[in-house]
């Protein structure tokens, strides 16, 4: 393996103890004597300390080393949990996932963050020695000035990366640093340069400095953060995009000698390292263990069907094709079952999320899930988490009434938001449900006639009016807060559903509360359909969405106006595949043509065919991004005889024949 | 030594050549799966390694008219750098040999008798008695191509 994906490996890792961490931490706030989740904190921002100084991961290493202490001295019993340490650890949690990221912090936003850090960090610290002073407390401007210090050696032994890095782990920790690692050489010596803005002072870095081998000299060259400053931050970002020029700019001064440096330790900033651990997942070895068993049989079963074609023993031949058919059926559940991931990690994610916005709101909540271990393909939660965390919020913000409110309106003080995901054969039914103010029908009609969503006079059931809030441009909240953003939200939501083939609904009782509805297929990369020809395209039609299929005399139903056909005594419409996609094409010459019915979501149609081919189990490929504009056709089936079928999707293809 | 080795292919009746480097594959005569309401440049889709690739129909894009076939040739392309490589098929009438082609060889085009689609076109050779023209295949197919509109 190289470094690169060393390096990879290390960062999924850390991201999943983060994840950890923040789950923790969230009980720990809430049982603060807990003595296992301290251990259990320390644990971890040890861990992370010692792999990320095995990558060079300078500030994480040196944020995280800060963190053990204090929970280490909570560990002795000379500290005690407070909300600001809780906070602090949220914070860091949350800055150890960016330096993850952007390790350099070349990002403006992530270096100040930094420095708000190590400034929290300190006052944390010092926390237990004094009482809080009011007004230290303030988050003010610290007086932080900027150095250089130069180590020098005239040792030609050449010190690695790690050795200096340890040796100026103390000076590192007092602020933000840019340091080359690679000396500068001149006849006699090799030296060092850290530039170090930090609010402490001299004696703050020559304590730092102590053990260091060799001499160092200290300069203080500015009267303020020159990190901070504008121009530094675009000389760094010219200097890494012509990092080639490096060799011209030493001794230029402060700002553009260790600027390209930083960046010259890794080819592209932030691009490498951006690819993050999406793409991994969890796999159970047993799975893995089954999988295995499953080739030796298929290696076997093929030398067995090789050698009876080779002996013309046709019984043989056969029994070994059987075999092989029901293997890849077994390799298929096996292959899909390994693509399923818990929803654990993901359920995680929003308990962090429904407490930072609750503290937020000032409102108290209390998040109630069940189902983690429900599994779902991996495909499925990357799209799916976003939409349910836009739901989550929108229940803590426009859902939850504060204390004050629902004490008025007799309901207990602490609200209650809840995910529940269970399997339902093979789908997953997942709700999300508040004990807020529900949903006011009146009030989205409203609001829908004034954004002239829907016509002033139109006549919609209850439920039709709630599900206009999935309509674009639509936003019941009075004031549209930045949490739950400008009503671009649940119009997204119910795209990205409907991309992975779900529905969602919404249940709601105006005082009592709201729920939300979704259900998903397990996986979406097989399904069952029923495969149909029209004008010579074969297309595949998921067999859920089918209703019946029937044999209908042509004459019923060429020259019909209004393209509709009469069904069991029920007029349905009707698309004739053949003439639709392909306006000049005459018909099949035949008596009769093949119809499927297909329902869908209530909405009932018939698709007019040439011929149906019959079930199949199709396994299905995106068409790809060239094809997104054809939204009837939901992806491609590669078909046993090399051919593709086109997947339709009937929800849309309702929207196609009432165009 | 300058030589460089290039797929030769032929669309009505010019002949092209595309540096090797960016073929990844050459189908003969597969069958195209028909995509409907596709504009005319994309002639439909093919399966390629388990991918769905929608197939280019060059023959618009050169502005060749006349031999239509039945079946035709198809050569997967690979173009692009890094994070905006993408894989394209197109059609050929047909795919000739892969032949070396000595920088020196080529000749930039006449100033005028193109149509200004010719920035593609680095240059052309002589080979037995007729003239190829040499493709950058980066400029043939953008990534603009690969999108409906």
């Amino acid at each position: 393996m190289d470094l690169s994906e060393l390096r990879q490996d290390f960062i999924s890792e850390v991201e999943v103890l983060l994840s950890k961490l923040d789950d923790i931490l969230i009980e720990l706030e809430k049982e603060m004597e807990d003595e296992e989740l301290v251990s259990q904190t320390f644990r971890i921002m040890h861990t992370i300390k010692g792999s990320s100084g095995m990558y060079g991961f300078e500030k994480v290493v040196s944020i995280t080393h800060e963190l053990e202490s204090l929970y280490d001295s909570v560990r002795n019993g000379e500290r005690k949990v407070n909300s600001r340490l809780i906070e602090l650890s949220f914070a860091v949690s949350d800055h150890l996932k960016q330096l993850l990221v952007d390790e350099f912090c070349t990002e403006a936003r992530n270096a100040e963050q930094h420095i708000k850090i190590l400034d929290h960090i300190e006052k944390v610290k010092g926390d237990y020695q004094e009482e809080e002073k009011p007004g230290e407390l303030q988050p003010g401007e610290k007086s932080v000035a900027t150095w250089n210090i130069i180590y020098y050696t005239n040792d030609k032994e050449q010190l690695s990366a790690t050795d200096l890095t340890n040796t100026f782990e103390m000076v590192f920790a007092l602020g933000d640093y840019r340091f080359c690692e690679t000396p500068i050489v001149t006849d006699d010596m090799q030296y060092w340069s850290i530039y170090l803005s930090t609010g402490k002072d001299f004696n703050d870095i020559e304590n730092a400095l102590l053990f260091a081998p060799g001499c160092f000299e200290v300069t203080k060259i500015a009267d303020h953060d020159i990190f901070k400053q504008e121009e530094y931050n675009k000389a760094e970002k010219r200097a890494a995009s012509g990092a080639m020029q490096r060799d011209g700019e030493e001794g230029e001064g402060a700002t553009a000698d260790n600027a390209p440096v930083a960046e010259l330790k890794k080819e592209g900033p932030a691009s490498a390292t951006k690819k993050q651990g999406k793409n991994r997942i969890h796999v159970d070895s047993e799975k893995l263990d089954t999988l295995m068993y499953l080739v030796s049989e298929l290696v076997t079963t093929k030398s067995e069907l090789k050698l009876a074609l080779q002996k013309g023993n046709e019984t043989k031949a056969m029994e070994s094709a059987e075999k092989i058919d029901k293997l890849s059926k077994m390799f298929s559940n096996n292959t899909l079952s390994i693509r399923l991931v818990p929803l654990l990690e993901t359920i995680n994610k929003f308990k962090r999320l429904v407490r930072d916005l609750s503290k937020e709101l000032g409102k108290d909540i209390r998040f109630e899930t069940a189902g983690e271990e429900t599994e779902l393909d991996k495909n499925i939660i990357d799209v799916i988490g976003e939409p349910i965390m836009h739901i989550i919020r929108n229940c803590v913000d426009h859902g939850i009434e504060k204390p004050s409110a629902r004490g008025a309106a007799g309901k207990p003080s602490t609200g209650v938001v809840s995910f529940d995901a269970v399997t339902v054969g093979n789908c997953v039914h997942i709700t999300i449900s508040d004990d807020g103010n529900g949903i006011d029908p009146q009030k989205v009609l409203a609001k829908a006639e004034k954004r002239l969503l829907v016509a002033p006079d139109a006549t919609l059931t209850e439920e039709q009016i709630i599900e206009l809030i999935f309509l674009p441009g639509f936003s019941t909240a009075e004031n549209v807060s930045n949490i739950s953003g400008r009503g671009v939200g649940m119009d997204i939501v119910l795209k990205k559903i409907k991309e992975i083939r779900g529905e969602i609904s919404i249940k709601s009782t105006p005082g009592r509360g709201t729920s939300f509805i979704i259900k998903l297929q397990q996986t979406i990369s097989i399904i069952n359909a029923l495969l149909v020809e029209a004008d010579d395209i074969t297309y595949a039609i998921p067999v859920e969405d089918i209703d019946s299929c029937i044999i209908e005399l042509r004459e019923h139903i060429v020259n019909k106006q209004n393209n509709v056909l009469d069904f069991n005594g029920e007029l349905i419409p009707f698309i004739n595949l053949r003439t639709k996609f392909n306006p000049g094409a005459t018909l099949r010459d035949s008596e009769t043509d093949k119809i499927v019915i297909i329902k869908k979501l209530n909405k009932k149609y018939a698709l007019v065919t040439d011929t149906i081919i019959g079930e199949y189990q199709a396994v299905i490929k995106p068409l790809g991004k060239t094809f997104y504009d054809i939204e009837f056709l939901s992806g491609a089936s590669l078909l046993g005889d090399g051919s593709i079928a086109l997947l339709l999707d009937t929800d849309k293809l309702w929207s196609e024949m009432t165009a | 030594m300058d030589n460089e080795t290039y797929l030769t292919f032929v669309l009505g009746q010019e002949q092209f050549a595309v540096d090797v480097s960016n073929v990844l594959e050459v189908h003969e005569q597969q069958h195209i799966t028909r995509v409907p309401k596709t504009p005319e440049h994309i002639m439909g889709i093919i399966n390629f390694r388990g991918d769905m690739l929608p197939v280019i129909n060059t023959r618009q894009k050169f502005n060749i008219t006349g031999g239509e076939q039945e079946k035709y040739y198809i050569i997967i392309f690979e173009i692009g750098e890094a994070e905006h490589r993408s894989t394209i098929a197109a059609i050929a009438d047909s795919v000739n040999d892969v032949i070396e082609i000595n920088r020196k060889e080529i000749k930039p085009l006449p100033e005028m008798g193109f149509s200004d689609n010719a920035h593609f076109i680095v240059g052309s050779i002589r080979r037995n008695e007729s003239f190829v023209l040499i493709l950058d295949i980066n400029k043939v197919f953008s990534m603009a191509d690969a999108e409906l509109n």
